[in-house]
C-alpha cells in the first residue's frame, strides 16, 4: 500500500462514512471511476460497519497467555500427567513419581513465572516449613516444596478427586443440615490452622473440596501469613490485593490493611451465604475494579430472607464490614451454628448499620500506567525542570500540583477500557508505595534494584528540591533518598566489587546532607558527608564516573564544614575536591562546569580566612571558565548567572570597602559595573521576572557600596532606586532583609554626606523592617544595624545612647567572632565597633584606651586564626596608631 | 481441582515492571503532560509485550518437539501469542504509509485509552479520533481477520 493511494481511499472513506447506502453508492459511481479503488473502500467501509470487538481482546488474552506460561514435562521427582487447573498463583498439575520408587500420585502446584520475587521466595519458605505441619483430615496435605531449575517454585500436594464445595451440594442435596454438617468440618480444619497462627486468606468453593464420601478439604493455604502475636505491627503485607477474589474478600484484605483470622471469617460468611441461598452476597458483574472496592467496603449484603432467622444473623454476623464485628475465629463460628443446630438462641445479633469505609486505600485502583507515569513525571520531567530553572515557590508548586493532579486523576478513573484493564490494575497508589511494592517484590537481581534505589533517589530529588515549600516535603524526600540507600547498602554488601553500586549509594548519601542540614539535623548531615567520604575511598580512581562520585563526597563535606562555620577545616577538602574536578574533567576530555564551582567554594573559604590574593585568583579562574561556557553556548542563562557571581566576588575581594578586601577600589567598579550590566540585561528579558528584579537590586546595591566614602550622593540615588524595586515585589521574609539591609546603607551614606538626621530616619526604617519574627536572617539583619545606629547617634551627639547601642552591638559581634574566629570579617567588625566605642567613649579615656587596647590585641593574634595579609596587617597598624 | 476461575482477580506481571524500567531508564525526556506520559506507556507496553510474545513463541517451537500438546492441554497459548506478534506486524506495516493512525491504533490496544484520552494525548479533536480510528480499524480487520 502506498501513501498515496492509502490517501485517496481514505478522503472517499470518510466523504461516504456517514451517508446512507444510496447515497454512497451514487458517491462512489460519481466519484469513483477506479473499480479496485472502489472495492476496497468498499470493504473498509463493510468493516467499519461490523466492528471484530475480539480485536480488542488480543492484548488482555496475549498478557493472560504470557503470565500463564508453559507446562513443563517434569518438576522435580514428578512426572507432569496432565493440568488440573490454573489459579491466581499458578497452574495445577496432576503427576506421579517419575523414578518408579514409589507409586504415588499427587497435585503440583506451580507457581507462574514473572511472580518469582523475593517476596513471594521468602513466603513460600516460610509457607513450606508451616504447611507440612498442618496436618488435619480436612486439610489438604502440603508435602513438599521446590524450586524447578528454570527457578520456579512448586508444591506437592495431596491430590484429592472431589468437586468444589458448591458444586458437590447441587449433586447432593441435603437440605441446610448437610450444608452446615460439611460447613463446620470447614471451620474445623480453618481453626486447626487459626491455632497454629496461619490465616488462610483465600477461602473459596474452588479451594474447599468435597470427596464423593463427603470429606470436605480445604486446599491451597497459598497466600498463608504467620500471625505472630509479637510480629503484630509487621503484618502488613505490601501484596495484599494479589490473587484475590473479590466474592470473598473482605474490606481489609481490598484495602491492604492488617489481615487477621477475621479475614477469614468473613470469607467464611460469604461461601455459607452462598451455599444456603444460593447466591453470591455481592454482585459483581460489570463493575471497574473501583466499584468492585467500594462495593465490598460500603455495601452490606442483602439479608438472607429465604433461611431461618437465627442462621440469616450468624452469617451477617460473620460477614460485617468491620472485623472487630464478626465471629473472631472459626471456631466461634462453628460453635454458634451448634447452637442453633442445637436449638439455642445464637449470640450474633442483627447489624444496624451499615460499615462506612473510613478512609479508602485506592491503592489496587491504581493503573500501572499510572504508576510509571507518576514515577516517570516526578523523577524525570520535573527534577529537570526544577534543578535546570532554580525557581522557587511557583514552579514547583506546579511541578506538584501536576504530579498531584496525575496522581488523583488516574486514582477516579474507572478502568473500564477494553483491552489493557489486566495491565492497568496495579497495587500502588503513589510513587513511592509503588516502589515500595517494587522493591518488596524484587528479585535478588541487582540491575533492577539498583534502578528501583534510582528511582527512590529522583523521587526524593523532586520532593526535597531547593526552596521546596514545606518540611513535610523535605521529610518525604529524605525518606525516599534513604530507602534507595537501604536498598544499595544490601546490594553493596552482596556485591562489593560493584561500582555502579556505591557510586549511587554515594550520591543518595550526598543529596542527603543539605535536607538534613535543613531540617535542623546536623548530627545526620554530618553523618552523611562522613559516609560519602569513606565510600569515595573505595572508588578506584579510574573513571570519569568514579571522580566526580569522590569529588561530590568532598565538595559536600567541604559544604557541611561550612554550614557549620569551620572555614578552615573545610579548605583542605575543597582543595581536594576542585583538584578532583580537574583530574576528572581532563579523564572526560572536556571542561566541565564543575570546575569553576569548585573554583569558587574554595576561593570563598580561603577569602574568609584572610587568603585574599589567593582566593582573588581562584575567582579569576571562575570567571575565565564561565566566560568559555558562555561563549560555547550563547543562549544558555545559566552561564549568565555564573558570570554575575564571578563578577561580584572579584569586586568584592578587589575593592568592597565594607568588607576584607585588597585595595583596588578601580577593578571592583569594573567588576561590580559589569554585573550590574548583566543583571540589568536579564531585566530587560523579562521585567516582571521577580527574581531579575532581585539580582539587579543586588548588584545596584554592591555599586553604591562603592560610592559611600567619596561620591555619597549617587550612592543614595543607586539605594533609593534599589528600595523602589524592592517596594515593588511582593511581602517576604528576603524582601524584608534586603530592605533593612538598603536602609543600613543609606544611613551610612547620609552619615558621609554629614546629614545624620536623615541618617536616623533611614536606620529607624531598617529596623521597622526587622520585626521580631525570630527569622535568622532577619537576626543577622539587625545585628548588623546596630553599629550603624550608634555611629548615626554619634554623629547626632546623643552619646549617651551611642554608648549604649554600641555596647549592644559589640556582644552581637564579639559572640560572633568567638563563635568562629577564623572568619576575616568578623574580625573586621569586631574591630569596627571596638572603635566606634572608643570614640563615644571620647570623654572618657580610661575607657576609651581600653577598647583600643582590644582592638589592637584582636588584630596582634588574628593571624592565629586565619592567613595574615596586607589586609590584616594595615588593620593592626591602624589599631595601633589609634592607640597612641 | 476444578479450573474455577472467578472474575475480576487483580494480579500483578512483570512485564509491568519491564515497561516502567523502560520508562525511567530515560534521562529527563521531554513529556509535556500526562497524555504524553500514557502514550509513552502505551509504545512501551506494545514493544515489550511484542518481544516477549517473539521470544516466547520462539521457545515453545523448540519446546513443542519434546513435548506432547494434548497431554499438556496448552495448546491455546500459542494462538493468543500468534495474534499480539500479528497485531504488532500490522501496526508496524500501517505506520510506513500513514503513521497516524497506527499511532492510534497503538494508543487504544496497548494503551487502552478511551477517544477522549486518544485525542488528549495527540492533541487533535475527539471527532477527528473516532473517524481516524473507524478507518483504522477497518483495515486492521481487513488484516487480522481476513
Amino acid at each position: 500500500m502506498n501513501p498515496e493511494r492509502w490517501q485517496q481511499s481514505e478522503d472517499i472513506f470518510f466523504a461516504t462514512a456517514d451517508l446512507r447506502p444510496y447515497e454512497r453508492k451514487a458517491y462512489l459511481a460519481a466519484f469513483c471511476p477506479d473499480p479496485d479503488l472502489r472495492d476496497e473502500v468498499e470493504g473498509l467501509l463493510a468493516r467499519a460497519s461490523a466492528v471484530d470487538t475480539s480485536m480488542r481482546r488480543i492484548v488482555p488474552l496475549a498478557v493472560e497467555s504470557l503470565s500463564a506460561g508453559q507446562a513443563p514435562e517434569m518438576i522435580g521427582p514428578w512426572r507432569v500427567l496432565r493440568e488440573l487447573g490454573s489459579g491466581g498463583m499458578g497452574h495445577v498439575y496432576l503427576a506421579e513419581r517419575a523414578d518408579g520408587q514409589f507409586q504415588q500420585i499427587v497435585a503440583i502446584k506451580l507457581v507462574r513465572p514473572g511472580i518469582e520475587t523475593a517476596g513471594i521466595a521468602a513466603r513460600f519458605r516460610q509457607e513450606r516449613q508451616l504447611m507440612t505441619n498442618l496436618d488435619h483430615p480436612n486439610i489438604a496435605r502440603v508435602f513438599d516444596g521446590g524450586t524447578t531449575p528454570d527457578g520456579r517454585l512448586y508444591f506437592v500436594m495431596e491430590y484429592v478427586e472431589g468437586l468444589p464445595v458448591t458444586s458437590w451440594l447441587r449433586e447432593h442435596p441435603g437440605g441446610v443440615a448437610e450444608t452446615l454438617r460439611l460447613f463446620q468440618d470447614l471451620c474445623a480444619a480453618v481453626d486447626h490452622a487459626h491455632r497454629r497462627l496461619i490465616v488462610h486468606r483465600d477461602i473459596k468453593p474452588g479451594n474447599v473440596l468435597v470427596t464423593a464420601e463427603g470429606v470436605v478439604k480445604l486446599h491451597d493455604f497459598g497466600i498463608a501469613k504467620v500471625l505472630d502475636p509479637a510480629q503484630a505491627d509487621a503484618a502488613r503485607t505490601s501484596t495484599a490485593v494479589a490473587g484475590l477474589t473479590p466474592r470473598y474478600a473482605s474490606p481489609e484484605q481490598v484495602k491492604g490493611e492488617t489481615i487477621t483470622t477475621a479475614a477469614d471469617v468473613y470469607a467464611l460468611g460469604a461461601l455459607l451465604y452462598e451455599l444456603l441461598t444460593g447466591q453470591p452476597a455481592q454482585q459483581f458483574s460489570g463493575l471497574s475494579p473501583a466499584e468492585v472496592t467500594r462495593v465490598i467496603c460500603e455495601v452490606t449484603p442483602p439479608y438472607p430472607a429465604s433461611i431461618p432467622a437465627d442462621l440469616g444473623k450468624i452469617v451477617m454476623k460473620a460477614l460485617a464490614k468491620e472485623s472487630g464485628r464478626r465471629y473472631p475465629g472459626a471456631a466461634e463460628l462453628a460453635a454458634d451454628i451448634a447452637r442453633f443446630l442445637a436449638g439455642r438462641p445464637v449470640l450474633a445479633r442483627p447489624n444496624s448499620f451499615n460499615y462506612r469505609a473510613g478512609k479508602f486505600l485506592r491503592r489496587n485502583r491504581l493503573a500501572v500506567a499510572a504508576a510509571i507515569l507518576v514515577v516517570a513525571a516526578i523523577a524525570a520531567g520535573v527534577t529537570a525542570t526544577i534543578w535546570q530553572a532554580r525557581r522557587a515557590q511557583q514552579r514547583f508548586a506546579i511541578a506538584r500540583g501536576l504530579a498531584n493532579r496525575l496522581l488523583s486523576e488516574i486514582y477516579d478513573e474507572s478502568a473500564n477500557i477494553p483491552g489493557s484493564t489486566k495491565l492497568r490494575e496495579m497495587v500502588a497508589s503513589s510513587a513511592l508505595e509503588y516502589l515500595d511494592r517494587l522493591a518488596g517484590d524484587a528479585n535478588a537481581d541487582p540491575e533492577l534494584l539498583t534502578e528501583i534505589a534510582i528511582a527512590y533517589s529522583k523521587s526524593g530529588a523532586a520532593l526535597g528540591a531547593p526552596l521546596s515549600p514545606s518540611l513535610w516535603q523535605m521529610h518525604d524526600a529524605i525518606v525516599s533518598y534513604e530507602k534507595g540507600a537501604a536498598i544499595l547498602r544490601d546490594l553493596m554488601r552482596r556485591n562489593p566489587a560493584n561500582e555502579r553500586v556505591r557510586r549511587t549509594l554515594l550520591d543518595t548519601q550526598t543529596a542527603l546532607r543539605p535536607l538534613y542540614v535543613w531540617s535542623g539535623e546536623t548530627g545526620q548531615a554530618l553523618q552523611r558527608a562522613q559516609n560519602a567520604l569513606q565510600l569515595a575511598a573505595d572508588l578506584p580512581a579510574q573513571s570519569a564516573a568514579n571522580l566526580w562520585a569522590s569529588y561530590r563526597a568532598e565538595l559536600g563535606m567541604g559544604d557541611q564544614l561550612m554550614v557549620t562555620n569551620q572555614v578552615n577545616a573545610s579548605i583542605p577538602y575543597y582543595r581536594a575536591a576542585l583538584a578532583r574536578s580537574r583530574q576528572a574533567a581532563q579523564l572526560d576530555g572536556a571542561p566541565h562546569r564543575e570546575v569553576p564551582i569548585a573554583c569558587w567554594r574554595l576561593g570563598v573559604a580561603l577569602r574568609c580566612r584572610g587568603e585574599l590574593a589567593a582566593a582573588q585568583a581562584l575567582f579569576e579562574e571562575q570567571l575565565r571558565l564561565a566566560e568559555a561556557f558562555s561563549r560555547a553556548l550563547p543562549g544558555d542563562q545559566r552561564f549568565v548567572a555564573e558570570l554575575m557571581k564571578a563578577h561580584e566576588l572579584i569586586g568584592e575581594t578587589a575593592g568592597d570597602p565594607l568588607e576584607p578586601n585588597l585595595g583596588d577600589l578601580a577593578a571592583a567598579r569594573r567588576h561590580y559595573g559589569e554585573a550590574l550590566r548583566l543583571a540589568n540585561q536579564r531585566r530587560d528579558r523579562d521585567p516582571s521576572d521577580a527574581d531579575a528584579i532581585l539580582a539587579t537590586e543586588v548588584e545596584l546595591v554592591r555599586v553604591s557600596k562603592l560610592d559611600l566614602a567619596a561620591q555619597p550622593q549617587r550612592a543614595v540615588e543607586n539605594l533609593l532606586e534599589a528600595r523602589g524595586m524592592l517596594a515593588a515585589l511582593q511581602e517576604s521574609v528576603v524582601r524584608q532583609e534586603k530592605m533593612a539591609h538598603v536602609g543600613t546603607l543609606l544611613a551610612l551614606a547620609y552619615l558621609s554626606q554629614q546629614q545624620p538626621e536623615k541618617a536616623a530616619a533611614a536606620i529607624a526604617d531598617a529596623q521597622r523592617m526587622i520585626s521580631t519574627t525570630g527569622s535568622p536572617l532577619l537576626a543577622e539583619a539587625r545585628c548588623r544595624t546596630y553599629p550603624v545606629l550608634g555611629q548615626t547617634e554619634l554623629a547626632l551627639g546623643n552619646r549617651q545612647r551611642a554608648r549604649s547601642v554600641l555596647e549592644m552591638a559589640l556582644a552581637c559581634k564579639e559572640k560572633l567572632y568567638r563563635a568562629a574566629p577564623e572568619y576575616l570579617i568578623s574580625a573586621l567588625e569586631y574591630s569596627q565597633v571596638l572603635e566606634l566605642l572608643a570614640k563615644a567613649y571620647a570623654g572618657d579615656p580610661a575607657k576609651a584606651f581600653e577598647y583600643r587596647q582590644r582592638r589592637v590585641e584582636l588584630w596582634r593574634e588574628w593571624p592565629s586564626h586565619g592567613a595574615a595579609s596586607e589586609f590584616t596587617a594595615r588593620q593592626f597598624a591602624a589599631a595601633r596608631h589609634a592607640n597612641r | 481441582m476444578s479450573a474455577e476461575r472467578q472474575d475480576h482477580t487483580l494480579q500483578p506481571t512483570a512485564l509491568v515492571h519491564e515497561a516502567y524500567m523502560k520508562l525511567a531508564a530515560q534521562d529527563h525526556p521531554n513529556y509535556r503532560d500526562r497524555s504524553h506520559f500514557i502514550a509513552a506507556a502505551a509504545l512501551a507496553m506494545r514493544r515489550v509485550l511484542a518481544d516477549h510474545a517473539r521470544s516466547r513463541r520462539r521457545n515453545k517451537h523448540d519446546h513443542a518437539r519434546t513435548v506432547q500438546l494434548d497431554s499438556i492441554g496448552n495448546a491455546s497459548c500459542g494462538q493468543e501469542l500468534a495474534d499480539v506478534v500479528i497485531l504488532d506486524d500490522a501496526l508496524t506495516r500501517l505506520a510506513e504509509f500513514d503513521a497516524r493512525k497506527s499511532r492510534l491504533l497503538e494508543l487504544r490496544y496497548f494503551g487502552g485509552l478511551t477517544n477522549d484520552e486518544i485525542a488528549d494525548a495527540s492533541q487533535i479533536s475527539v471527532a477527528t479520533v473516532k473517524r481516524h480510528l473507524s478507518l483504522a480499524e477497518a483495515w486492521l480487520q481487513r488484516e487480522l481477520r481476513g
